[in-house]
């Protein structure tokens, strides 16, 4: 039985690896690996995987999950702003200022992603909407 | 919850999953104990599991849309609407889960 596991294990591994990213893989392998992926909020994995998916509902899960993540930056950015409209120390300045960079870093990956999540789910479903830009999440 | 309850890939993989733990008895125990049950078992478990991680998925994303902050389901379809101006499938699951929290907050 232990054998059984090690190779059921080794298994996995081999699919999950090399084999997976040849994409001759079932897509609902590819499915169970985008889902993986993003309950592990990894969504560069998410997305690497999604290719072979073809699924616009993941694709569009991915989107809003990205949305929602940009929401929250956004706001801790206009927070950090404020705070630097302030009377600050010196120190504090140059914290904030560090903190301002990364959240503008942040809100740049996302946006990277999510216009990578647009072009998979353009090209899931083409001829309709959803591959463009959403016109509330500019900036 | 998704119009999509079953998943036939998920049965597909289980049903496999279970001829291949069938066999695998087979082979140590020299028997033919299972006849074909393990691979209805695993069909359906793989059919059931797959959209089960979906659905869960769906339900997470609600509440990361709910945010830190105590909104109501008003306001969370509200946020909704906004973000998913261009996801329709996505928007349409999300709004009936939204509703069914409505009806379950006013029963």
């Amino acid at each position: 039985m232990l054998g059984l596991g090690l190779l059921v294990r080794l298994g996995r591994q081999v699919l999950a690896g090399p084999l997976a990213d040849s994409g001759v893989l079932p897509a609902g392998f590819y499915r169970h690996l985008v889902l993986a992926a993003l309950e592990g909020e990894d969504f560069p994995g998410a997305l690497h995987y999604l290719h072979w998916v073809r699924e616009p509902l993941l694709a569009q899960i991915i989107v809003l999950r990205l949305r929602l993540l940009s929401d929250g930056h956004r706001a801790r950015l206009a927070a950090v702003q404020d705070l630097l409209d302030t009377e600050l120390s010196a120190a504090r300045r140059e914290k904030c200022q560090a903190l301002l960079e990364e959240e503008t870093r942040a809100l740049e990956l996302l946006r990277g992603y999510e216009i990578q999540a647009q072009a998979h789910l353009k090209k899931s479903r083409p001829g309709r909407t959803g591959g463009e830009a959403s016109p509330v999440r500019s900036g | 919850m998704p119009k999509k309850d079953l998943s036939l890939q998920g049965a597909l993989v289980g049903g496999m999953a279970g001829w291949v733990a069938e066999v695998a008895i087979q082979e140590i125990t020299g028997h033919h104990v299972t006849t074909g049950l393990l691979e209805v078992m695993g069909a359906a478990a793989g059919m059931w599991r797959l959209d089960k991680r979906l659905a869960g998925l769906l339900q997470d994303t609600l509440e990361k849309a709910q945010g830190a902050q105590d909104q109501d389901y008003r306001e969370i379809r509200e946020r909704i609407d906004e973000l998913t101006q261009d996801l329709p499938e996505l928007r349409e699951i999300l709004s009936n889960m939204v509703d069914a929290g409505i009806s379950a907050q006013q029963a």
